[in-house]
């Protein structure tokens, strides 16, 4: 059984009752193996987002099925195994950092006891210690982006969907969140996320699927597809193969 | 216990604004400001006290509903934020529900500063304490129920704006559209009728919950009257949640 | 279905909500008889305060105030009813229908017919190509106050103005009569005969000339039968005598042509029986 299996989903939009639908989506299909790190490729508006936002539930597909687990993705059952890291911080500015995710663990259903647990061993791994008390508005981007990985892992999901997740952190943070989705890999979670920064993505991930104009236009393991596409060893890397898969 | 996470982070969203404060520190100001107007009068200052009292709590209490509801219902769709609710396994209708009692509980909080405040006042003043106060606290405290159940409604499919302006003429007139019944008799054609008639269940019947006047002028309140209030703003309440609920769980964010 | 629960479970409530009003409107009353009290702000600030639509604040006004007067319950509501009246047409002088109604209920009503005139004589004013404000005004003059010398003075303005129709110089003409100016109504009303166009028209002028006729035929023998009284201390037998005794040229005849009946107790003279407009 895959960690997440997408069959023909479609979506489209119409953002006034008077324009025509445009279609965001056109039969993706996705299998993001358990274990696995699973890059999804694509440029600003292929559908990235809400691709993610139909595995959350927050849309409803046109047609097509996303199974978790082999449970349907419109369940709210489903996201009880899911971590979700978004694009932009969207968290309350008013709470602390230990507020944030004790209602993170609340809302995943978690005792009180499991949450403090849970959150001091999240606030090292994510690198904010003694800043647990400050409220969000005094975060910067980067804090932001820790503290949300952090309520993302709180739940200790099995599944973990990152948006962009390096993107607004320096060198170093980039570096920490590799580790850590890393050991993620290691503890047996299965990672999915989209990212426009290659050179992260091509250090880690195991299966790349690329996006382009709401197709899925080549999804397979990352070492397979930069071979097959061998002509000068040495230089071809994952944004070669990127560049031409999207300029084709 | 997801409902009550989302309530108490309604609840702590609110307080920890501090337009919530000054809004009811404005409501026992003007509570208590009756005292220097009520110099100005001759014979019954007691009833100068209770009019100006019972006025300016209940005018706060509607601002602190109609905005804190807006507020705090749209802000969630404006900031995002309920992305990070509704992706964890939160039913979409236990985050209406836990945004409404959240508000109810915000409510609660601040109608009781202020009618506590008031009501020790008038303990200070007269020596007795009407026993028609609590009464009229729980009024009011109804109607706002059914005021913030309308600015959820609202914000769940409108920007907020729209919803203060649908709520505060909502509110308007569900102060007014008791005056039907005066003229009532005047609509003889059945379709009129039919018309005329479901406007007038469907619209909130505010101006039943405001007991001001019998208040001060110490009128007897028939029993009968009390229930079918109480019950009328539990079932508006109950109604419009559920239209709230239908419309949230098909929305797309 | 299963979709469309909550929307269902609501229907419920509002059932509930419907039951619940219908209960408390059982045990409202809310036709309580009571006093009210207004107090209206001028017209001018009514207009300076609608920013630009003082004809629809005159319009609810208006409607306003028909609910206001036929709320019954209200014991004191006519004690208002000029200055409401005053605000609208000060709002929107050219609004025909707050005069009307205002001055019906001030006249039938209230049987104020001063305070109704007055109104109908704002509205006169206000909009003089109208004839109908001093048709009603002459109207409610002469019928309640029996003032027909003012009705005739209302009557002749609103005969006057445009558009007026023909059955107003005919009030005019009433109210004349009324006075007892008797050889100018006979005049009016001959001109009438002439002009009347209708076989209704002729024979309502013939009615009246009748009776003008009469009367003052009957004025001519009433005084020549004191003459004839004084000379003699008794009344003629015949009434032809008068001619006999030359005090008079001739005894007149009725506007038909036929010869009074003479009533020699009294000395009076009646009409024929079936013409008289009006009993005396």
């Amino acid at each position: 059984m895959n960690a997440l299996e997408i069959k023909d989903l479609s979506k489209s939009f119409r953002s006034n009752f008077l324009y025509k639908k445009t279609t965001i989506l056109k039969n993706v299909n996705i299998n993001v193996k358990k274990g696995t790190i699973y890059g999804f490729l694509g440029l600003n508006g292929a559908g990235k987002t809400t691709t993610i936002k139909c595995i959350l539930g927050l849309i409803k597909p046109d047609h097509g099925t996303i199974r978790l687990f082999g449970e349907e993705a419109e369940k709210v059952s489903s996201r009880a195994s899911i971590g979700f890291l978004s694009e932009s911080p969207y968290y309350y500015d008013y709470l602390n950092a230990k507020e944030t995710l004790a209602l993170s663990g609340k809302l995943s259903s978690l005792s009180n006891k499991k949450i403090n647990e849970r959150s001091a061993k999240i606030i090292s791994l994510v690198g904010l210690e003694g800043k647990e008390n400050l409220l969000l508005k005094k975060y910067s981007k980067g804090m932001l982006q820790r503290i949300g990985l952090g309520q993302a892992l709180i739940n200790d999901p099995d599944f973990i969907i990152l948006d962009e997740p390096f993107s607004g952190l320096d060198p170093i943070g980039r570096k920490e969140l590799r580790d850590i989705i890393l050991s993620l890999k290691a503890e047996g979670k299965t990672v999915f996320f989209s990212s426009h920064i290659l050179q992260d993505m091509e250090l880690i991930v195991d299966d790349i699927g690329i996006l382009r104009n709401g197709k899925i236009t080549k999804e397979g393991k990352l070492k397979d597809m930069v071979k097959k596409s061998i002509k000068n060893p040495v230089s071809y890397s994952l944004e070669d193969l990127f560049l031409k898969e999207i300029t084709k | 216990m997801k409902i009550k996470a989302i309530a108490l982070n309604t609840f702590k969203e609110a307080v920890r604004n501090k337009i919530f404060y000054l809004l009811i520190f404005f409501g026992i100001f003007f509570s208590f400001s009756s005292k220097l107007i009520s110099i100005l009068t001759i014979g019954d200052t007691l009833k100068i006290l209770k009019d100006i009292g019972l006025a300016s709590i209940n005018f706060f209490s509607v601002i602190i509903a109609v905005f804190t509801g807006i507020n705090l219902v749209y802000k969630e769709i404006e900031k995002k934020t309920v992305y990070f609710i509704l992706s964890k396994p939160v039913e979409r209708r236990d985050f209406i529900l836990g945004k409404f009692l959240g508000l109810a509980l915000t409510i609660l909080v601040a109608l009781t500063i202020m009618i506590s405040f008031f009501s020790i006042f008038i303990l200070l003043f007269s020596g007795t304490f009407d026993p028609y106060i609590l009464l009229y606290f729980i009024f009011l405290f109804t109607e706002l129920l059914i005021v913030i159940s309308i600015s959820i409604l609202f914000s769940s499919f409108s920007t907020p704006i729209l919803s203060s302006i649908f709520t505060i003429i909502l509110y308007l007139i569900g102060h007014v559209i008791w005056t039907f019944n005066e003229f009532k008799y005047k609509f003889i054609n059945p379709i009129e009728k039919i018309f005329a008639y479901s406007i007038y269940y469907l619209f909130p019947n505010l101006e039943k919950f405001n007991i001001k006047g019998a208040i001060v002028m110490n009128d007897p309140i028939n029993i009968k009257i009390i229930f079918s209030t109480l019950a009328y703003g539990i079932f508006y309440v109950s109604a419009i949640l559920l239209i709230s609920i239908h419309i949230f769980k098909h929305r797309e964010f | 279905m299963r979709k469309k629960k909550y929307l269902l479970f609501s229907l419920i409530f509002f059932l509930l909500i419907s039951f619940s009003q219908y209960i408390y409107d059982l045990n409202k009353d809310y036709f309580k008889k009571k006093n009210t009290f207004l107090a209206l702000p001028s017209g001018k600030t009514m207009r300076i305060f609608s920013f630009g639509n003082s004809e629809l604040i005159a319009d609810f006004l208006y409607i306003w105030s028909i609910q206001f007067f036929s709320n019954y319950n209200l014991l004191n509501s006519k004690d208002f009813i000029e200055d409401i009246y005053n605000l609208i047409t000060d709002i929107s002088p050219r609004y025909k229908d707050p005069y009307l109604l205002g001055s019906t209920i001030m006249a039938i009503e209230m049987n104020d017919i001063k305070m109704a005139v007055r109104l109908l004589q704002k509205g006169s004013k206000n909009m003089d190509d109208e004839w109908i404000f001093d048709f009603e005004s002459g109207y409610y003059t002469s019928k309640y106050l029996k003032n027909y010398k003012l009705a005739e003075k209302y009557y002749k303005k609103s005969s006057k103005k445009k558009g007026a129709p023909e059955f107003i110089s005919r009030m005019l003409y009433h109210s004349i009569y009324m006075q007892g100016k008797l050889e100018e109504s006979l005049m009016l009303y001959q001109s009438v005969l002439k002009n009347a166009k209708t076989e209704i028209e002729r024979r309502s002028a013939n009615l009246h000339l009748y009776q003008i006729k009469f009367e003052i035929d009957k004025k001519k023998i009433k005084s020549a039968m004191d003459i004839f009284f004084n000379r003699y201390g008794f009344y003629p037998d015949n009434i032809n005598e008068l001619v006999t005794y030359r005090i008079i040229g001739e005894i007149p005849k009725d506007f038909k042509g036929h010869h009074y009946k003479y009533d020699k107790k009294k000395g009076t003279i009646d009409p024929k029986e079936g013409y008289m407009w009006k009993k005396q």
